[in-house]
């Protein structure tokens, strides 16, 4: 880890992912105090100064202004009169916890059956592997849309929980479930190959009293040993979440109007050009930039703990 | 360590050399085939079987009510509920359905269209972009993924590293929408939307397609490319290939006879996944973007509405189709690399 | 990376005069620590075994370095050799000493952009440091051959055989047609005594054994008549018996084609046949050079001498009446005794009859009964492929072993001896038969019981660093063997530290991971783990193969410590007939899942009844015993042990 905090580049990039989170964490701050409006609220009909006149927030044929600026509007407004930079940042929050939720829920599903599936081998193993082969092979977008949109008209009982259409949980749970074989599939393949070394086997022969005794293996030798193969995967799934987030969004099987997400914007924007081309730019520059820097950062963190990434010429 | 099981006071040497006669191997190819056909047909079998309970049986929700769609009328919805037999227990409904998709009269009621029809008419753009967006990355991801490797740690792989990642963190959904804005609205370079048969004028099909087309393959590019590098690195770090070194090749024979024909599985293996994903994800993406009118955005349209018969239809067909590359993906590495047997 | 307890530098090593090493007898020194004007005349009477007065390859002064993360690693510091026409230069040493990085630099195939090379390097005459690639890659295959350690790896695992045979021919005779290329791949192959010659030329390199793979490397290096072949490690990834066949026909080539041999090992033993000359090697220096009979017998450098110690047990347990070893030791040992009589009959008592316990261990040992039996063991596995049924890893194996004894298992690789001692251990279950610890029945067990079976068994790994967990502190790991065991967890962390100090490590080392510690460290961890908790039986499996040579000796001599100690019994698994011979008491010898012979150590080695066995003791590499150590004891037994032995 060490080498990672030495890579400056990826420490800049870091940085400016955590920056982000922060500002869109803060956006009732920036709502209240310096656009002085929510991300709901339209202003269609009014007017606002710029550069000394008065200009029509949304024109009579319906193209929003564009960047002022200024206080109010910095980033313009949409087709209902909304603020712009203030949806950014309420629909980043947005994002950025449905990426986050999922990626809490994908690591679990991943560690626990991946490990389980790979340490236990024979029947366990076969039935886990042909659930991550079936989930694996529909793509991830077309699963998320299905499930997403599956689920968005009446929403999901499963018993323990509810998640009701609205809720921003249930685009998270979708993408936690789609997501989740790509990396149950490699924790799996290495759990097979920790299970042969010779320490596994040596803590067999300890004689712990079965059932705990595969637990605590599983537990204790072979889960602690996953630990930098999990830490080169979590970025990767928190970038890839995003970026799915925004497609199903995009594509109205995500978050639901009138919350914000940048896929949503990026799909307004989209449905008004070649006119009010901010309304594309704002949301998907701040994208690109968020997960650029989480894909930087993953990848100083897969060059650090990635055996094969260095070079020692040859001994 | 190595096996040795005959006498060892005959130096002849240890266990018979099973020699791959032609004729052994390809009864062990026909086997193979055989095997992996077997477990498609159980894998598809699945995949109907979990889309149709992604759709139809869902806990909590009247199937019935989703499938008539938002706008139908109580007459319809208990219509739609007997055909598709939403009375009826689960294995009913699920022959029911199986037997109305296969039969190709799966109606979607809020559009009163016949469902498999419009995915046949909506074929050709989405084959015209998965294919030349596949070609397209494949050469440019080798070619990306043999320099980095050649010069790793250089600048030059250190740049292409960087654009790989930014293309790897652009959703392709902006990426066109920001070329066709640029090179469409504002230079009129290309044409804004639509999709024009091969058949009828090959220019004007090749100039719609050619944003389309490129906004698939960065994203893959930059995948493919790195996964490639690390891919060819590997290989190049071999023992054979120090043994080609020393038997004096030149660097350039090293490269192509050892290092990409010991690679060649790995970018088989990698594009032909690759290429489940642009037919299930980007496809629907970019075709709505630049309104191709391709499967894909049949489904995306079909989900703004939603409009639930075509999405599973749609759902099924694509996974059966990544199912079946991935299976003609491992014949050919099981072809491509002579010490793959029986597992 | 240097061995254990050796201090880094070579020189300060117990003040050696430099002058006083130089057998090159060439006239030119090993190393020049002063700078001043080369010392060491061409000593009287020191004949150069070269046959040409002219050196083939003249070596001076090689320096490699790399760059690295962590800085600069010299890896080639100040080589000097020459290696005459038909001439073997073995150069010795263990890993990271070099070796290797020097031969690949002669080829200049550690060329790179974090590279510096610098020295001399005359390929007659021609100088190769500062050539052009392109001149380099002539000579390459061409005059220059190279032969790697892993055949397997070292062949491209898609092309066939005859194709990258052919390869090399037609890279430096490019008019040569195809077919006539894989014909003299073909002839080649047949000259190489590769059996069926002909049929194999179009196998793929996994259809072929380890040893014909060898073959092929080697006629493929000399397919275009190369005066010179690096061989890096031919052997070491092949069976004895093959490695013999091996060495053999390095030999062959030798006389009929008069050719160059730099040998490149770390075994001593492949040397003795086959070298001329030999050179030490160590963190990157020659330490000592010179006629390979000379070094036998009178090795000057202490390093070389730990060396060849290293491979001769000074006091064997089988030539030497053992009361008298373990006796010594007792008596040098310190005043607290807590001696117990061993019971009549017990094998334990026949080494002596007294020995010393530890305080762990207070109740006297009922010795008289087996500790372990073994009945008609058969452990069997489906077969792979289409033709094979299942394959019988053990067929029908029997065997007893006593308290406080030690049975030593030996055989080729797949001969079923790791399969015996896994199943014994429980890692795999039998198909049929019966294994009975201290008369409980371990196979058919429970959990529960097979558990509290095992708390009187221990097992030490091959590799020690593969059998602790990376990513557990040694302590940690101690504890939870102490813990599994059944003692408190409390109580289990102090007696850690009494568990490390037995073994000869200090205490504080507890917090150590486990690749912080050099690998003898390790091994003595595993130990340590598997004696914790009183355990009776410790399987070894290879326990010292994968240690440098230096400190095998002190991991031998602590286990023979501890089992005087502890009275714990042993079954060792090894292909190494040395440390065979330090620690066992019976000796099994296995062959295709079957034990073929079977009886008292002494017995077996010195008159060995089945043919299997006498082919495999004469196979086996030994360094020959007209070496003497100054004051040695055990070098007079060794010669009527072994017979003789010419270097």
């Amino acid at each position: 880890m060490r080498a990672v905090l030495r890579n400056r580049v990826a420490l800049a990039f870091g940085a400016l992912f955590v920056a982000i989170v922060f500002a869109c964490l803060l956006a009732p701050v920036y709502a209240k105090e310096v656009a002085h409006t929510g991300p709901d609220q339209n202003h269609i009909t009014e007017t606002v100064t710029v550069g000394g006149k008065q200009v029509d927030v949304v024109s009579p044929s319906g193209v929003p202004i564009g960047p002022t600026w200024k206080g109010r509007f910095l980033l313009g407004a949409d087709s209902n009169g909304r603020d712009v930079a203030v949806r950014l940042l309420y629909g980043g929050r947005n994002s950025l916890e449905i990426a986050a939720i999922a990626t809490a829920i994908t690591l679990v599903l991943a560690i626990a059956l991946g490990v389980l599936a790979g340490y236990m081998r024979g029947l366990t193993d076969g039935v886990l592997s042909r659930l991550f082969d079936l989930v694996w092979a529909y793509p991830a977008v077309l699963l998320g849309v299905a499930l997403g949109v599956a689920l968005a008209v009446g929403g999901i009982n499963l018993g323990l929980f509810t998640l009701h259409s609205g809720s921003l949980l249930l685009p998270a749970f979708v993408i936690g479930v789609v997501v989740f074989p790509y990396v149950a599939k490699p924790l799996r393949a290495q759990a097979l190959s920790l299970r042969e070394r010779e320490f596994v086997d040596a803590a067999r022969i300890m004689g712990y009293p079965p059932p705990f005794a595969q637990l605590r293996i599983m537990v204790g030798e072979i889960l602690p040993n996953l630990a930098s193969t999990i830490l080169v995967f979590a970025p990767l799934i928190v970038a890839n979440a995003i970026l799915l987030e925004a497609a199903l969004s995009y594509l109205g099987a995500g978050v639901q109007a009138p919350s914000p997400s940048w896929g949503t914007m990026i799909a307004d924007g989209t449905r008004l050009m070649p006119g009010a081309i901010h309304l594309v730019l704002v949301p998907g520059i701040m994208l690109v930039v968020t997960v650029l820097s989480v894909n930087v950062f993953a990848d100083a963190v897969r060059d650090a703990l990635d055996p094969k990434a260095s070079l020692r010429g040859r001994l | 360590m190595e096996e040795s099981s005959a006498p060892i006071s005959s130096f002849s040497g240890g266990t018979p050399v099973r020699v791959s006669a032609l004729g052994s191997r390809h009864a062990w190819i026909a086997r193979f085939l055989a095997r992996r056909f077997a477990s498609l047909v159980a894998v598809l079998f699945a995949i109907t079987v979990l889309t149709f309970l992604i759709f139809q049986a869902i806990p909590d929700g009247d199937p019935a009510l989703r499938m008539a769609g938002r706008l139908a009328t109580p007459q319809q919805v208990h219509d739609v509920r007997v055909q598709w037999g939403f009375d009826q227990p689960i294995y009913v409904q699920y022959a029911k359905t199986m037997e109305k998709i296969f039969s190709g009269s799966v109606i979607s009621y809020s559009q009163q269209t016949n469902v498999e029809q419009e995915i046949v008419k909506d074929l050709p753009p989405t084959i015209s972009l998965a294919i030349g967006a596949g070609i397209i990355w494949l050469v440019v991801g080798v070619l990306f993924g043999l320099i980095c490797a050649m010069y790793a740690g250089g600048w030059l792989d250190r740049a292409l590293t960087v654009l790989a990642l930014t293309g790897i963190s652009m959703p392709v959904f902006f990426l066109g929408a920001i070329m066709l804005y640029w090179l469409g609205y504002q230079w009129h370079l290309l044409p804004l939307e639509g999709y024009v048969p091969l058949t009828s004028d090959p220019w004007g099909w090749f100039t719609h397609m050619l944003m389309p087309w490129v906004a698939l393959s960065v994203v893959s590019i930059g995948v493919y490319s790195r996964l490639l590098r690390a891919n060819l690195l590997d290989v190049m770090s071999e023992d054979y290939v120090r043994t080609a070194r020393a038997k004096g090749l030149s660097e350039r024979r090293v490269l192509v006879k050892h290092v990409l024909r010991n690679s060649l599985t790995g970018i088989v293996t990698l594009w032909g996944l690759d290429f489940a994903w642009v037919i299930g994800g980007g496809a629907i993406l970019v075709e709505s973007v630049f309104n191709l009118g391709g499967v894909g955005q049949y489904a995306a349209q079909s989900i703004g509405r939603l409009d639930i018969p075509p999405v599973m239809v749609v759902t099924m067909m694509v996974a059966a189709a990544v199912v079946i590359l991935s299976t003609l993906v491992d014949i050919a590495y099981a072809l491509l690399d002579p010490r793959v047997r029986i597992s | 990376m240097s061995p254990d307890g050796l201090p880094p530098d070579p020189l300060s090593y117990r003040g050696l005069d430099p002058a006083a090493l130089d057998r090159t007898g060439l006239g030119r020194p090993v190393w020049d620590p002063t700078g001043e004007r080369p010392v060491g005349e061409r000593p009287e009477g020191a004949a150069a075994v070269s046959k040409s007065a002219v050196p083939l390859l003249d070596v001076r002064d090689l320096q490699v370095s790399f760059a690295t993360r962590e800085g600069e690693v010299r890896a080639v510091d100040g080589v000097s050799f020459a290696l005459g026409r038909g001439e073997v230069l073995a150069i010795v040493g263990e890993s990271g000493s070099g070796k290797s990085v020097c031969a690949m630099t002669l080829m200049g195939l550690t060329r790179g952009p974090n590279t510096t090379i610098s020295g001399q390097v005359r390929l007659e005459g021609r100088e190769l440091i500062g050539a052009s690639e392109a001149q380099l890659r002539r000579i390459r295959g061409a005059e220059l051959a190279m032969v790697f350690q892993d055949p397997q790896s070292s062949l491209n695992p898609v092309y066939r055989v005859g194709d990258q045979i052919a390869e090399q021919i037609r890279t430096h005779e490019p008019f040569v047609s195809k077919a006539r290329a894989l014909e003299r791949a073909a002839e080649l192959m047949e000259r190489a005594r590769i059996p069926k010659a002909r049929e194999r030329v179009r196998a793929y390199p996994h259809e072929l054994s380890g040893g014909m793979r060898q073959r092929v490397m080697i006629a493929m290096g000399l397919s275009l008549g190369a005066k010179v072949l690096l061989a890096d490690e031919p052997t070491t990834a092949l069976d004895v018996t093959v490695q013999a066949q091996i060495l053999a026909q390095l030999k062959d080539l030798r006389e009929q084609e008069d050719l160059s041999i730099l040998l490149i090992t770390h075994d001593f033993g492949v040397v003795a046949d086959i070298a001329d000359r030999i050179a030490v090697m160590r963190a990157g220096e020659i330490v000592e050079q010179g006629v390979a009979s000379e070094i036998f017998e009178r090795p000057q450098h202490p390093y070389t001498r730990d060396l060849l110690d290293a491979l001769r047990p000074s006091t064997p347990k089988i030539v030497h009446r053992p009361a008298e070893g373990v006796l010594a030791r007792a008596a040098a040992g310190s005043a607290e005794e807590d001696l117990v009589s061993f019971a009549e009959g017990c094998p334990a008592r026949a080494r002596g009859a007294e020995t010393r316990t530890s305080s762990l261990n207070k109740t006297p040992r009922a010795c008289g009964g087996a500790i372990l039996e073994v009945e008609d063991l058969r452990v069997s596995y489906p077969g792979r492929g289409r033709h094979e049924g299942p394959v019988e890893a053990l067929a029908g194996v029997s065997l007893t072993l006593g308290e406080g004894e030690t049975l030593a298992i030996v055989g080729e690789s797949g001969c079923g001896k790791t399969t015996l001692l896994r199943s014994i251990a429980g890692l795999i279950a039998p198909s049929a038969g019966a294994i009975r610890l201290g008369g409980q029945d371990l196979a058919p067990a429970n959990g529960r019981e097979l558990a509290a079976a095992r708390a009187e068994l221990g097992m030490v790994f091959q590799d020690p660093q593969a059998s602790l967990n990376p990513r557990r502190r040694v302590g940690r790991t101690l504890e939870r063997a102490l813990h599994a065991r059944g003692h408190a967890k409390p109580r289990a962390r102090s007696e850690v530290a009494g568990l490390l100090e037995r073994v000869g490590l200090r205490a504080e080392q507890a917090e150590r991971f486990p690749h912080e510690l050099s690998g003898g460290e390790r091994q003595r961890v595993g130990i340590a783990r598997a004696l914790a908790g009183e355990s009776r039986l410790v399987l070894l499996d290879e326990p010292v193969s994968s240690l440098d040579a230096s400190i095998r000796r002190g991991v031998i001599d602590l286990l023979e410590r501890l089992q005087a100690e502890l009275g714990c019994a042993y079954i060792l698994v090894s292909h190494d007939f040395t440390t065979v011979e330090a620690l066992a008491d019976r000796i099994a010898v296995m062959r295709g899942g079957h034990v073929v012979e079977q009886g008292e150590a002494r017995e077996v080695l010195e008159r060995p009844k089945h043919p299997y066995t006498r082919e495999l003791l004469k196979a086996c590499p030994r360094v020959p015993s007209s070496a003497g150590l100054p004051g040695g004891v055990g070098s007079e037994a060794w010669t009527t042990q072994r017979g003789s032995y010419s270097a």
